[in-house]
């Protein structure tokens, strides 16, 4: 068995693609893909597809993919009981996460936050179209599991898609059981499941004495105040991992086991 | 009679023993925080400590190896 790896930089975050006895040119052809929704779904780039959905008010003619991701959203928010909400930006926004980090400290912010209205009141998606009514969205919640299943169909057979953290292990791995991926200080077999990991310590900044990230917890408008610092799940999918990682994360302690439960093959709360 | 006095008062005291040691046993096991508690290392049954202090919680069809990871899952 031949493993291949290929590493780069992309959707703000390191990205990683692994796979066994790959078809020649497939890791190149998807990390292509991982550049290609990079730049159609990035918040900070004005000419970007999401920009410009986010700019107009009225109906705009949409990509298949950021269609699919769109429906992504608004599935994330119904599973998750509202708390993955992609309508935060201008919550996001409104505490100074204008840029992304690497280019230099969020800006100076006075606004109060408010919470956003539920999703489907934002949001409309029709067959290559969608419209947005007020407000704006931030795809970074929910892009990178939702694309990590994608990638892992289009790389082959056996292999890991893992991007930023949030992945996907397809087929039976290097030693036919899965493949051994860390999780909360053990190792994973994982096999055809997603993982993702979701904390409040990175993108996180200190504006006049107060801890600000980037965790937006929609039903106040502000960073997420949880008494979790981290949330790792495996799930069946990335995408459904992320979900459930980032709405435990919300929930705190207490509640996140119950949440998880029946929704997660494995978690760990940190 | 002392052969009888001698047996009934072992048995009382094997009785108490026992009746202590349960209720010690039972007091522990209720107490997540009682000292020597051990710690559990298995799935599905309650969760167990991991690497950074947090807590893990595997279902059964989840499994841990002794392997290195060729990746992980984290924060981004």
């Amino acid at each position: 068995m031949r493993l291949e790896r290929r590493c780069f930089e992309a959707l703000g975050s390191r990205c990683e693609l692994l796979g066994l006895d790959l078809e020649p040119g497939r890791l190149r052809r998807v990390a292509g893909r991982v550049a290609e929704a990079h730049r159609r779904f990035t918040r900070f780039a004005p000419e970007s597809e999401l920009s410009r959905l986010n700019a107009a008010r009225g109906w705009v003619a949409v990509s298949p993919e950021l269609e699919g991701l769109l429906r992504a959203a608004l599935e994330a928010h119904r599973l998750s009981g509202g708390l993955v909400h992609a309508g935060v930006l201008p919550a996001m926004l409104a505490i100074g996460y204008t840029r992304p980090l690497a280019e230099g400290g969020p800006t100076a912010t006075t606004a109060v936050p408010a919470p956003p209205p539920p999703l489907p009141e934002l949001l409309e998606v029709e067959r290559g179209r969608a419209r947005l009514r007020g407000g704006g969205l931030d795809l970074g919640g929910i892009a990178k599991g939702w694309l990590a299943d994608r990638l892992a169909r289009e790389l082959g057979e056996n292999c890991l898609v893992n991007l930023g953290g949030d992945l996907f292990a397809r087929g039976p791995g290097p030693g036919g059981e899965g493949w051994p991926v860390g999780f909360g200080g053990v190792t994973l077999l994982l096999r055809d499941r997603g993982a993702a990991t979701s904390g409040t310590w990175r993108r996180a900044w200190s504006d006049g004495g107060r801890r600000l990230h980037h965790l937006i917890d929609p039903r106040t408008g502000g960073p997420a105040e949880s008494d979790l610092g981290q949330v790792s799940v495996v799930a069946d999918t990335a995408f459904l991992a992320e979900v459930h990682a980032k709405a435990a994360l919300l929930l705190g302690r207490e509640l996140a086991p119950a949440y998880l439960a029946g929704r997660a093959r494995a978690w760990w709360l940190g | 009679m002392r052969s009888l006095l001698l047996r009934a008062a072992a048995t009382a005291l094997t009785l108490a023993v026992a009746v202590l040691s349960a209720r010690h046993v039972a007091a522990h096991l209720r107490d997540p925080a009682a000292p020597l508690h051990p710690p559990v290392v298995s799935a599905g049954t309650g969760p167990l400590p991991a690497g950074s202090g947090g807590s893990l919680q595997l279902t059964p069809d989840v499994r841990t190896t002794d392997l290195p990871p060729a990746t992980s899952t984290y924060v981004s």
